[in-house]
């Protein structure tokens, strides 16, 4: 401990010296130095600001010790106990007393009778502001956001709420998920600050959905998000999100795995009060939603192509359909439908591991991801395009071996220019990493293929997302073959790699 | 053993001293000593609180220390006092010396040196002393913080914040001293009586005694003195010390208010029937002004004709078998005083009717 102390007062006469040096000289090398040296001498000052606003905020209380409460004082001094007895003890009794008066007041909300008046509560949320980091004030916190009488204006003091968002963000108190909605209710700027708070973490890491997972669920959203309101909230947020970014692939990822840990929050719901689909989705038609909801784990793998056929077809018809219907358009219910991604992932495959002719409401569906906003002559061109890959990459497999420059070939570049980088959209892409990862004697090549696709850093990306993504649907539906996810593993370590 | 006792005695003086003008003698090595000692003290008491063996041979010890010093003097000195103020020993002593204003500068700066060297590693500060006076502070700060903007004293005594709060030290301790097979308690509670303040003395037994009963609960080694106790057997060892001493059953029964009093005769029949004694007491010390149409007393502390309805009122509209028992009582009363229906003539005939009919 007094190592700590001893440290400081060294870099205090380090610094001491540099100031002074500074100070003396301004020739370009000690510019240059300073340069160097100010983010280290910020952390300094910050340490010693610390160590200061410590030592005096202690004295100053410590002083304060005098004012104790006399009878209790003399009371347990009689009784042999210090003030470092007696005090948590007594904190903890004067929190349990007011949170059992809060509860009283929340339950008889009309009794005019009631001790809690809303100016008493204003001023316990107002007294709460300092010490909300304390853990014996939780109860308190939790009572205030949760407890309220029958005023129709807020009652709580505003930057209560601020202080309580704050510390729930940086987990300097944890409270349970009543009080967190509680307080994104009442409080809409929390509730913003909590997505930022997520949006920053999302894009300060690299892209992996073991980690967005983590950081979703760490969130507390999807647990509140069974109240549609905030559901709303935080969806009409990522669609904003979705739109401003040209529908980034993390944002696309974030939103998939919010879905899927908020469908099982609410699973987990036992509210006798159950919120209709529509409620969270009122922008797509309730057959679409139930349709979509359907977790490709929970259907037969022989039945897929039934549900993608089904699903194929809603959404077409609301597509292709003039009149709009009474729900969103095109672009409402491709937003519906990324929310579900597993469904585009079961498609692409699906096409390359059935040796029939690809069905054309899965060519439909996969083309419609992809580029949601296309005409319809524009889409017919897609589908024919993939059905053409497609054909070539089957007639590969049935060869005796291949080579990646036959699978150049097959992605519809000519054989007799001199090699040079596989140039194809996105799809194209999926459609050729997923034959990678499935064809039995496409892993001896594998790397090659992919060296051959990559070329430029945003698609080597969008390859480890693609890599990412399916382990980790993989882990979650149980489907991987053994040699696919073996592969699948060791191209995304050797891509991650290189980056 | 013994060496480790002596060594118990020996810190305990020195936390004697350290509240008294005579640290001005000491110098900044002794202070260091002395925290070095606390600290392995609060050792001691993490490698042997599992230990019953030792661990009782030193509550023991401790405790019966505590009574010896505590029996002479006004005010004993709250220094060890169990095997649990072990383990905050390092934190009393730190308290003491810095406020202490007799410590020479030197050793005043040396202290503080000691007890807060600064920012160290994070997250182990919960367990540095200063981490732990930081969160003591901050307790101590947020207890006045609330008393004076939120909190306000409750009328119902057990659930008054810091009545209760003393009602379960009390009750520890003297669950502690049973567990210890220490002699009664009745030297602590007369020692308390004795100074006082009485008021939130009796308030203070009042809570105890109508603190929840104890639920089953297995023995937890690190209850400290401020955590919530179950009363166990706290609430026989203080009703029988109260009935034992009849100029405190009276103060009890006379200065609390009429609700606390019912109260606390609903949860103890013995007490139940003293108050009704008393109360009879009290009843037949006034008698009837004619010119004024009043009951009065002939002394000036007598109780009043309005304290006594508003007594057995409480009494009236507590639960059965209690109730039933008052109305009893007051019946009986008024008819050995010859049964009259008229008022003026007997108390317990006017009581009756003002009381009512009432169930």
């Amino acid at each position: 401990m007094a190592q700590d102390s001893v440290g400081l007062s060294s870099d205090y006469q380090f610094w001491m010296q540099k100031v002074s040096t500074w100070d003396q000289a301004s020739t370009v090398e000690t510019q240059q130095d300073t340069c160097l040296h100010l983010p280290r001498f910020q952390e300094f000052l910050r340490q010693m600001y610390e160590a200061l606003k410590e030592m005096g905020l202690l004295c100053h209380v410590l002083s304060a010790f005098r004012f104790d409460i006399r009878e209790v004082g003399l009371f347990t001094q009689g009784l042999g106990y210090a003030p470092a007895d007696y005090y948590p003890g007594l904190l903890k009794n004067m929190v349990l007393s007011l949170v059992s008066e809060l509860r009283e007041n929340h339950l008889n909300g009309f009794n005019t009778q009631r001790r809690m008046t809303p100016e008493r509560v204003r001023a316990l949320s107002r007294v709460c502001v300092p010490l909300i980091t304390l853990p014996d004030f939780e109860p308190l916190v939790e009572a205030l956001l949760t407890c309220h009488g029958c005023e129709p204006q807020e009652v709580l003091w505003p930057e209560f709420f601020d202080a309580v968002s704050e510390a729930f963000l940086l987990k300097k108190i944890s409270l349970p998920t009543s009080a967190v909605v509680c307080l994104w209710l009442r409080h809409l700027p929390s509730l913003e600050k909590a997505m930022l708070h997520l949006f920053e973490k999302l894009i300060s890491s690299e892209r992996n959905f073991l980690r967005i997972e983590r950081f979703v669920r760490d969130s507390s959203l999807p647990e509140a998000a069974c109240h549609p309101a905030i559901f709303r909230i935080v969806d009409e947020t990522f669609r904003y999100a979705l739109l401003e970014t040209d529908g980034a692939p993390e944002i696309l990822a974030t939103i998939q795995v919010f879905t899927r840990c908020f469908l099982e929050a609410l699973e987990k719901e036992n509210k006798q009060l159950k919120f209709a689909l529509r409620t969270y989705f009122p922008y797509a038609s309730p057959s679409l939603v139930t349709a979509l909801l359907q977790h490709p784990k929970d259907i037969p793998q022989g039945l897929w192509h039934q549900s993608l056929q089904h699903i194929s077809e809603m959404l077409r018809e609301i597509v292709e359909d003039q009149t709009h219907g009474s729900y969103g358009g095109p672009s409402d219910c491709w937003f519906a439908f990324i929310h579900f991604g597993g469904w585009a992932d079961v498609a692409a495959e699906q096409l390359l591991r059935s040796e029939a002719d690809p069905p054309e409401a899965v060519l439909w569906l996969l083309a419609f991801s992809y580029s949601p906003r296309d005409g319809s002559q524009q889409r017919a061109q897609t589908m024919e395009e993939v059905k053409a890959v497609l054909g070539r990459l089957l007639k590969l497999l049935r060869s005796p071996g291949f080579s990646a420059r036959d699978v150049q070939a097959a992605a519809g570049q000519s054989r007799e220019e001199a090699p040079r980088p596989l140039e194809c959209g996105p799809l194209i892409r999926r459609l050729l990493l997923n034959f990678l990862l499935w064809a039995p004697g496409a892993h001896a090549i594998a790397q090659e293929v992919i060296t051959l696709m990559a070329p430029t850093r945003e698609i080597t990306h969008e390859i480890t997302g693609f890599l990412d993504q399916t382990l980790y649907r993989w882990d979650h539906l149980c489907t991987a073959a053994p040699a696919s996810r073996k592969l699948a593993s060791e191209l995304l370590t050797e891509l991650r790699g290189q980056v | 053993m013994e060496s480790l006792l002596q060594q118990l005695a020996r810190f305990s003086e020195v936390l004697a001293v350290s509240r008294t003008p005579h640290v001005s003698t000491w110098d900044p090595a002794t202070v260091r000593r002395a925290l070095q000692w606390a600290r392995y003290l609060r050792h001691v008491h993490r490698r042997f609180g599992r230990h019953a063996r030792i661990r009782t041979a030193l509550e023991r010890r401790l405790q019966s220390q505590w009574r010896q010093d505590s029996g002479s003097g006004p005010a004993p000195d709250p220094g060890l006092t169990n095997f649990q103020a072990l383990g905050r020993c390092d934190l009393v002593l730190a308290l003491r010396l810095l406020q202490n204003r007799a410590l020479r500068e030197a050793v005043w700066h040396a202290l503080l040196q000691q007890v807060f060297p600064g920012p160290g590693v994070p997250g182990a500060d919960e367990e540095t002393l200063q981490g732990r006076l930081a969160h003591l502070a901050r307790r101590r700060a947020a207890v006045h913080v609330l008393r004076l903007h939120g909190y306000q004293e409750s009328p119902v005594v057990q659930e008054d914040a810091l009545l209760k709060t003393q009602a379960e030290l009390l009750l520890g301790r003297l669950r502690e001293r049973a567990g210890a097979q220490a002699e009664g308690p009745g030297g602590l509670l007369s020692g308390l009586w004795e100074r006082g303040p009485q008021d939130n003395f009796l308030k203070v037994l009042a809570a105890a005694l109508l603190l929840p009963p104890p639920s089953p609960r297995p023995q937890e080694e690190e209850t400290g003195p401020g955590t919530p106790n179950t009363p166990g057997e706290g609430h026989h060892e203080l009703l029988r010390w109260l009935l034992g001493k009849a100029d405190i059953l009276a103060a009890f029964c006379r200065r609390l208010p009429a609700g606390v009093v019912a109260g606390v005769a609903g949860r103890h029949p013995e007490l139940s029937r003293v108050y009704l004694g008393l109360l009879a007491d009290w009843g037949r010390h006034l008698h009837y002004d004619l010119q004024r149409g009043v009951w009065v007393g002939a002394e000036s502390q007598a109780v009043p004709w309005e304290e006594l309805y508003g007594r057995f009122q409480s009494l009236c509209q507590a639960p059965p078998p209690l109730k039933d028992e008052v109305r009893t009582a007051l019946e009986s009363w008024k008819a050995q005083d010859g049964d009259f229906e008229v008022p003026g003539l007997s108390i317990w005939t006017d009581l009756l009717l003002a009381l009512g009919t009432g169930t």
